[in-house]
């Protein structure tokens, strides 16, 4: 009986534990043999299965007696979708190995396995709908440029400073861009106002950058930002050795303001709706994102 | 009878869920008794029988008198010399087997519904020795006489543990006798549901086992009479079957303990006659009756449920047992089904495989009750094979 098909794994890991189960297992697997050469089961086990859920079922005997008069149906049923199971979730750990998500290449569809990051559904947002990611409409106005300037490849990444999402992925983003110096990094800030210290952090990084230290302070403020607080920024500033005067003289300024505004505006305009986002060529991936993902995205480009 | 005050005897059937265990024709339930009387051996004088001088000795040895006095008062036998201990029937019939002195071409009969126990060993010397071995078909006493006719051994089942039918033995033992033919009967599934006084049935072999009338398993026993244990070979032979040896002989031990070899098992053997004596206190001829009104009620509902009944439909001939098939269901299934809800029968071939090859059949189920059993407990298994009979249809 094709039962003991399913039989045998689930009870030989219940075996595990229990006496009881080891001996339906060694059962099982008996009757597997005899399955296999086309030899009616003797061990019983398929009777004991049979016999056991239609006992459980009699509280509704129409269930119960359909149970009984087709369970071989329903056994090769249950065989048939057990093996695509199975087959299904080896394909998924051969993606998850080679992609590092188990739904395949270009997916950005919920994984199992790596629930926050290759399935890109965990960002920062404050969009209840999800919406498309036009990459025509990417506006580059405003971007930071880490990386070769000259490289011919490059990765857009709309981030927030006080999202953690966006701090997670910058670890596999800087192997990337270590380890392919043809490749640089387009960085557009979008300051979501769920976060406390979104926009604040925003300036004071392009206040920074403005003293030719952008890079520096933007990993202290990913460093720290559990504890970003009203004091955070000038005290960056400070460790960085900026002019403290021009510093707050650029956050005072409008300016800034209205860059981190357009930068947020030109984001919701593509389409961007959390943070982070990158689009590389044609590929958008939402969330944070493991090496291998971004990896393979770049040599798409190549 | 009362079956209230009964049941409190059992530990198991006071419990949390007792179960409803109609399963007696294999094995029986021990009132508390039983288990008491085990426990004081191995608590209060754990020691050896016949051998050993000391207090210990002494009452074990005290014990074991009264345990066979009390089983052959028990079958009324002449002498309590006439019992041997043995581990269960099938020992006993393998006993007489080896050591009767069957010879070649000589004839053992059997009926065609024997258990194994009372079919392989005969099957076994005739391969060994060259005996031949005979049936007739069970119950039909013009078969037996027609075979009877130059059998050195008739060896037959009282009562049937497939349909529960039993055979007159003691008209088989008179014609055996005219025929100068010695009888043995197994008295497995009779011994512990109805009054077996060996002497009226004039029978010169019984045995039983103790696990099956309220006794411990691994005990039965084998009754003989005196005149023909004496003229048997050794079984086994040891410790205790002798009075004396040399490097080059030895002095035979007198019948019983000629054929009990090694030491005993005698905590089992005390828990036996215990059990016996359980058995007489309610009363034998109460148990049978209080079976028969529970197997009519059991038969009379399967019936209505359009189950077929193995044997003849009329409960009063089948004692306790009710075999049984639902349709074309596998008998294994309605025991299964039957276990999910605390009810414990029997299914298969019940050790009786030949008669069921021969008839065809791939088995039965079996209910099979005892005195124990009650009629709440018959209803809700009718209610329940209610249920498993739909299944069928």
């Amino acid at each position: 009986m094709v039962i003991c098909i399913i039989a045998l794994p689930v009870f030989a890991l219940l075996g595990l534990f229990s006496l009881k189960y080891r001996i339906l297992a060694w059962e099982a697997f008996h009757c597997l043999f005899r399955t296999v050469a086309f030899k009616p089961c003797n061990t019983g086990l398929d009777l004991k299965i049979k016999s056991k859920f239609t006992a459980k079922l009699m509280w509704f005997p129409a269930l119960a007696r359909g149970f009984y008069k087709y369970f071989a149906v329903l056994s090769w049923i249950f065989v048939i979708l057990a093996l695509l199971s199975v087959a299904g979730t080896g394909y998924g750990l051969y993606n998850y190995i080679k992609y590092g998500n188990c739904n395949g290449p270009d997916s950005s569809a919920f994984c199992i396995f790596n629930p926050t990051r290759a399935g890109g559904e965990e960002q920062c947002s404050t969009f209840t709908q999800k919406t498309e990611v036009d990459v025509k409409k990417v506006n580059l106005t405003g971007a930071v440029v880490r990386g070769a300037l000259y490289a011919p490849y490059a990765i857009v990444e709309y981030g927030c400073y006080s999202c953690h999402y966006t701090k997670e992925a910058e670890s596999a983003l800087n192997q990337v861009l270590a380890n392919y110096p043809n490749v640089k990094l387009f960085y557009l800030d979008v300051p979501l106002d769920i976060h406390p210290y979104s926009v604040e952090a925003g300036e004071a990084a392009i206040c920074a950058g403005e003293q030719g230290k952008y890079w520096e302070y933007h990993d202290l403020i990913f460093e720290r930002q559990e504890s970003l607080n009203d004091s955070s920024f000038r005290a960056f500033a400070n460790e960085l050795k900026l002019s403290v005067s021009a510093f707050d003289k650029c956050l005072d300024a409008n300016s800034t303001k209205a860059q981190l505004e357009m930068q947020r505006d030109n984001a919701f305009a593509a389409g961007v709706y959390g943070t982070p986002t990158f689009i590389i060529g044609k590929t958008v991936l939402v969330g944070p994102q493991e090496y291998e993902v971004l990896e393979k995205a770049v040599k798409k480009l190549m | 009878m009362n079956v209230d005050k009964i049941r409190k005897d059992f530990a198991i059937l006071n419990g949390k869920n007792p179960p409803i265990y109609f399963d007696n024709a294999c094995t029986t339930f021990r009132p508390n008794s039983v288990l008491g009387k085990m426990n004081e051996y191995y608590e209060q004088y754990p020691s050896c029988a016949g051998r050993s001088n000391h207090r210990f000795g002494t009452r074990v040895t005290e014990e074991l008198i009264k345990a066979r006095r009390t089983v052959a008062d028990f079958f009324n036998a002449k002498k309590e010399s006439e019992i041997v201990f043995t581990r269960n029937t099938t020992e006993g019939i393998n006993l007489i087997a080896n050591a009767l002195g069957l010879k070649k071409g000589e004839i053992v009969l059997t009926s065609d519904k024997e258990h194994n126990s009372n079919l392989i060993p005969w099957l076994v010397k005739a391969k060994s020795v060259g005996i031949r071995h005979e049936t007739f078909k069970f119950g039909d006493l013009g078969d037996f006489e027609k075979k009877i006719k130059n059998v050195r051994l008739v060896s037959v089942v009282h009562t049937s543990n497939v349909d529960g039918t039993t055979q007159d033995v003691k008209e088989m033992a008179k014609i055996a006798h005219e025929n100068n033919a010695v009888i043995l009967v197994d008295a497995a599934q009779s011994a512990p549901h109805k009054p077996i006084d060996v002497r009226k049935l004039d029978i010169d072999f019984l045995v039983c086992s103790g696990h099956k009338m309220l006794g411990p398993s691994g005990m039965g026993i084998l009754y003989g009479k005196q005149e023909l244990l004496e003229k048997m070979d050794y079984f086994m032979a040891g410790g205790e079957t002798v009075t004396n040896s040399t490097y080059t002989s030895f002095v035979p031990e007198k019948v019983p303990e000629k054929f009990e070899a090694g030491l005993q098992n005698y905590a089992g053997i005390i828990g036996f006659a215990e059990a016996l004596r359980y058995l007489k206190k309610v009363g034998l001829g109460d148990v049978e009756k209080h079976e028969h009104e529970l197997n009519k009620r059991l038969s009379d509902g399967l019936l209505k449920l359009g189950v077929k009944i193995l044997g003849p439909e009329d409960a009063k001939l089948r004692g306790g047992v009710a075999g049984f098939n639902v349709g074309k269901m596998n008998p294994h299934e309605v025991s299964l089904m039957l276990d999910s809800y605390n009810i414990a029968i029997r299914s298969g071939m019940h050790c009786v495989h030949s008669w069921f090859n021969a008839n065809k059949l791939a088995g039965s189920a079996r209910a099979s009750l005892y005195l124990y059993n009650t009629k709440d407990e018959v209803d809700f298994f009718l209610e329940k094979m209610k249920d498993i009979a739909k299944l069928a249809r």
